[in-house]
């Protein structure tokens, strides 16, 4: 097959059967058995496809008619509706959103824990290098246990070490950290050491030379 | 601020029907010249004769394309009506170039290879209903044209899974290639060569089909 000939039947493939570019191409075919067989081809296939072609009932065409109709009904009708929806879940999106952020607001240094931390520099402990771990809530907190305790009839309270909410916050973050890694260094562990279970461990072939050895 | 061109050439709305549609100045040849992109905009809008326009336009090929997967124009039939079920509850927000066939032939492909998937597991007659061979010259020749043409079929049907979609959508869908190489997920240069390749392989069938007779 020449060249040529692959010319000519890609620019009748791409404009098409009924295009001039298939008439050169037929041209061509007198002259050329391979394109001639080729082209026998695709007119066959074509004349197969011409048939088969065929049209939808008239019933199919009204069924989908009406199906157009009652669909667009259903969305003019659902469109309010719709609108509602959207406008309630951005609000409620919004209420979310201000309640999350305040909430987190709250635990951070700029809030609550304001406090805990300006009671941090002026612990007793701070003065002697106990920086950053409060060991008291705050002098409120603590004022407030005496007085419980001063008040007749009632038990004499044991000095608190109760830390503040920002350093829980702290620890218990750090805690979740340390929990990770421990994890992932398991995670690690296992993947290098192959996949050997614990009581598969006596069972493994050693190396030869560590036989030896 | 730039403007969507389809909603600039949208016919002007003169009012509102006693059942809810737009009317419009959209005339037929109006929508015989328009493109499918802003056929599908009317058709949101709830003008039905934009979606009669499109199923005009589609639906002899769907119809041709899905009896390749099926074997039976009625299955195709039945198939096609789907298509334009689901084009009618949930157009595709997204037309790529202008057009609608990419998405249209995707989806009767699915459909009929779902259908044909089911029907392997369902008790039926046999209802391979492949069309008459035509009735016009002498009865020999309209034989042997017959013969060519389940011949020539089975020689497609025995073509790589990758050339025969191709040679199902140009010559059964009339697809170009452009919207092929959409429907198929691959550049339209491959498919352009998988045509090729396709139509060299069948030469090659063919002669060897020729030589055993």
């Amino acid at each position: 097959m020449k060249r040529s000939c692959e010319r000519l039947r890609e620019r009748a493939l791409r404009a098409g059967m009924d295009s001039p570019q298939a008439d050169a191409w037929r041209t061509h075919c007198k002259s050329c058995p391979d394109c001639q067989t080729e082209q026998f081809l695709l007119d066959t296939l074509r004349r197969q496809a011409q048939t088969e072609r065929q049209h939808l009932g008239r019933r199919e065409l009204a069924e989908l008619l009406t199906a157009a109709r009652q669909c667009h009904e259903r969305r003019r009708q659902g469109a309010p509706v719709r609108a509602w929806a959207w406008r309630a879940a951005s609000l409620c999106l919004l209420a979310t959103i201000t309640w999350y952020a305040g909430r987190s607001l709250s635990g951070r240094p700029g809030g609550a824990a304001v406090a805990a931390l300006s009671f941090v520099a002026e612990a007793p402990g701070a003065a002697c290098g106990n920086y950053g771990v409060p060991l008291y809530s705050s002098y409120a907190e603590h004022d407030g246990a005496v007085l419980q305790g001063t008040r007749p009839g009632a038990p004499a309270p044991l000095p608190e070490i109760v830390p503040g909410q920002f350093v829980q916050d702290l620890l218990l973050n750090l805690r979740d950290d340390i929990e990770q890694r421990r994890q992932e260094l398991i995670k690690l562990q296992d993947r290098d050491a192959g996949g050997w279970e614990r009581d598969d461990a006596w069972e493994c072939v050693l190396p030869l030379n560590l036989a030896v050895a | 601020m730039p403007q969507d061109p389809d909603m600039e050439q949208r016919p002007v709305a003169i009012g509102q029907a006693a059942d809810g549609f737009v009317l419009d100045r959209a005339d037929g040849q109006g929508r015989a010249a328009a493109t499918d992109k802003r056929l599908v905009k009317w058709m949101r809008d709830g003008d039905t004769a934009a979606f009669e326009e499109l199923f005009i336009r589609y639906e002899t090929r769907l119809v041709a394309y899905a009896t390749r997967y099926l074997g039976s124009v009625d299955l195709a039939k039945d198939v096609c009506q789907e298509v334009f079920l689901k084009l009618i509850n949930k157009p595709p927000r997204v037309l790529i170039c202008d057009s609608i066939g990419p998405w249209l032939f995707r989806v009767t492909r699915n459909l009929a290879i779902d259908k044909r998937r089911r029907r392997k597991f369902e008790i039926h007659e046999e209802d391979t209903d492949l069309p008459e061979a035509r009735d016009e010259g002498d009865p020999l020749s309209s034989l042997r044209e017959r013969n060519d043409v389940e011949v020539v079929r089975r020689l497609v049907q025995d073509l790589p899974k990758d050339l025969r979609d191709v040679v199902e959508l140009r010559i059964d869908g009339d697809v170009p290639f452009k919207d092929i190489a959409q429907v198929l997920d691959i550049p339209q240069g491959t498919a352009l060569w998988r045509m090729h390749r396709a139509v060299e392989v069948l030469r090659q069938m063919w002669r060897r089909h020729e030589a055993q007779l």
